[in-house]
């Protein structure tokens, strides 16, 4: 359970790793309380809790979850003596769980999580799934809502995961918090729930350049994600790789084989028309590309959203200013400068009034775009009645 | 039948209702039911000090009982003892559920097709708790068995947490047990559930 670059971590860091693992193998009550603890500077107490978790549903262990679970609980100052009533398996660890996105599991989760995302810092994406089967000895009520969150390197899973949990449950959205960063991988569990998840926040935003860097060319911005080092076997952290498509269309963490549908998910029995009718917009999205307008139909960007609508132009919109450029040099200045090669720091240092003026004029066009895009989203999605 | 070990265990567990956070209490009392007094002994007396739970003589009595013949810290144990009264949360109970008393109880009907007739089970009857400000009901579910106390506590909440009470309160009573304010005053504002093949009267 030791982070993918084998780096040596906190013990809160290492008891994250831990409970991830363990997440669907353990009851969700006993993974949300241990995170609970843990996040409270209780370690110990999270890490007997599991302890007598596992002991009690005789849930085995691998050797190695064994072996890192005991540096944990020793670790934190918990009892070690629990370690020697914990069973041992190689075998049929994983339970077959059932993950589906049908009557809308992102319904209220990001209005729930909209107040604190402050608080959040490095929110990359976050995803919505129901899970259909119970988990661990004494399973809660099924289906389970899972929403599961990245976060960058300057976020703290599990800081984020108790934060996100505390909201959703005020909010009376209950929900089990997975949350990996580049520091802790997906593992499988949290990958199948991905791969039927729908997204409720994307990062699209956080890999385009600002508007001040319009002229720069798009794939010239430095990508915010690219510090996001997946390995290549982890599917989970690749769907960050920000190299796909430019539009507002939800990147799917995981390809989202909408159709491979878990026999699990007709488990809903009331399943109302508007959610047919969504999921039955989902399973489009996924065979083809839809405009951004309906797209954004079930997605809430974060802010930067209206960042990433502006250096989204289109190759025509980019030129459409590179020229309205070259006609306002042409006509005031000596033909060397004309050059539309320079660095956008340069050229803008070099601009007349006259120039300033055509281009304060573009960015007001570019900004009435963004509210009218911003606008669409919240009509759509943001403030979607739950 | 269980050990004298787990009747002294469950029976502080029931008078810890309302005392120790319920989130903690039915997790105890789940380990109980699987006859993890090892792991109990790991834990309870820690949990009583961290939330700050003193226990009378009878309740230290039964704490020692338990879980030092499985491993308890004599030092923890010692520290749990309380001088003079405890600071008890004080809750009300209603045998009406809040604002839904002309809608169907699924979990009602559920647990009296479980428990009707059924050996060793008493009555069963319900009441709900409000804290201190009258919010946050929540259903106490009141046993009377003649034996596989713990056993069957677990077992009922295991039910319960499935039909979506995450932190079940299901208190199986004893025959003769000398129960605590919290219990009488649950009892006394219940209504009834079901009955068991036992025509014992909770």
């Amino acid at each position: 359970m030791a982070n993918h670059e084998g780096k040596e971590t906190s013990v809160p860091m290492r008891l994250h790793s831990v409970l991830l693992a363990l997440a669907g193998r353990i009851d969700d009550g006993a993974l949300g309380h241990a995170r609970q603890l843990s996040a409270s500077a209780r370690a110990d107490e999270a890490a007997e809790l599991v302890a007598g978790t596992l002991i009690a549903g005789e849930i085995p262990l691998r050797s190695s979850e064994r072996q890192e679970f005991g540096e944990v609980l020793a670790a934190s100052g918990g009892d070690v003596s629990l370690l020697e009533k914990l069973t041992v398996g190689e075998h049929d660890i994983e339970p077959a769980h059932q993950f589906g996105a049908d009557n809308q599991p992102d319904a209220g989760v990001a209005a729930a999580i909209e107040p604190i995302k402050a608080a959040l810092p490095d929110l990359r994406a976050v995803h919505a799934v129901w899970r259909n089967t119970a988990a661990g000895r004494v399973p809660g009520a099924v289906p389970q809502r899972v929403v599961l969150i990245e976060v960058g390197a300057k976020g703290s899973p599990p800081a984020t995961a108790q934060r996100v949990a505390v909201a959703l449950r005020d909010a009376g959205v209950p929900a089990v918090v997975e949350v990996a960063s580049p520091a802790v991988d997906w593992p499988s569990y949290q990958q199948r729930a991905l791969a039927a998840a729908v997204p409720v926040l994307t990062a699209e935003a956080a890999s385009s350049a600002p508007v001040r860097e319009l002229r720069r060319p798009q794939q010239e911005a430095e990508p915010a994600a690219a510090g996001f080092s997946a390995p290549p076997e982890q599917p989970a952290f690749a769907a960050h790789q920000p190299t796909e498509s430019t539009t507002t269309e939800p990147r799917r963490t995981n390809g989202h084989h909408r159709a491979d549908r878990q026999p699990g998910e007709s488990f809903w029995p009331q399943l109302e028309p508007t959610a047919k009718q969504q999921t039955a917009e989902h399973v489009r999205e996924d065979s083809q590309a839809e405009p951004p307008d309906q797209g954004a139909s079930r997605v809430v960007n974060f802010p930067e959203s209206a960042v990433e609508s502006t250096t989204e132009l289109s190759d025509a919109d980019v030129q459409k200013l590179q020229d309205a450029l070259r006609r306002a040099e042409a006509a005031e200045r000596a033909p060397q400068q004309e050059s539309v090669q320079m660095p956008a720091s340069d050229a803008e240092a070099q601009l007349s009034e006259r120039d300033r003026e055509l281009l304060r004029e573009l960015h007001a066009e570019l900004a009435k775009r963004e509210r009218e895009q911003a606008e669409q989203v919240k009509l759509n999605g943001w403030h979607r009645p739950s | 039948m269980e050990s004298d070990d787990e009747l002294a265990c469950h029976e502080l567990l029931l008078l810890l209702a309302g005392r120790l956070p319920d989130v903690a209490l039915w997790r105890f009392r789940d380990w109980l039911g699987e006859g993890q007094l090892s792991v109990l002994a790991s834990t309870v007396p820690k949990s009583l000090l961290r939330h700050g739970i003193g226990l009378d003589q009878r309740e230290h009595a039964l704490l020692s009982k338990g879980l030092i013949p499985h491993g308890a810290d004599f030092h923890q144990l010692s520290a749990t003892l309380r001088v003079g009264e405890a600071a008890v949360p004080r809750y009300t109970f209603s045998d009406t559920p809040p604002e839904r008393a002309s809608e169907p109880d699924s979990v009602a009907a559920l647990l009296d097709a479980a428990l009707r007739g059924r050996p060793d089970v008493g009555e069963v009857r319900a009441s709900w708790r409000h804290d201190e400000r009258g919010r946050n009901p929540k259903r106490v579910l009141l046993v009377a068995a003649v034996s596989g106390w713990p056993r069957l506590t677990g077992e009922l909440q295991r039910v319960l947490r499935v039909l979506g009470d995450d932190e079940p309160s299901i208190e199986v009573l004893p025959e003769n047990f000398e129960m605590p304010d919290y219990h009488r005053e649950a009892l006394a504002n219940s209504r009834p559930v079901s009955v068991g093949a036992v025509g014992a009267t909770a």
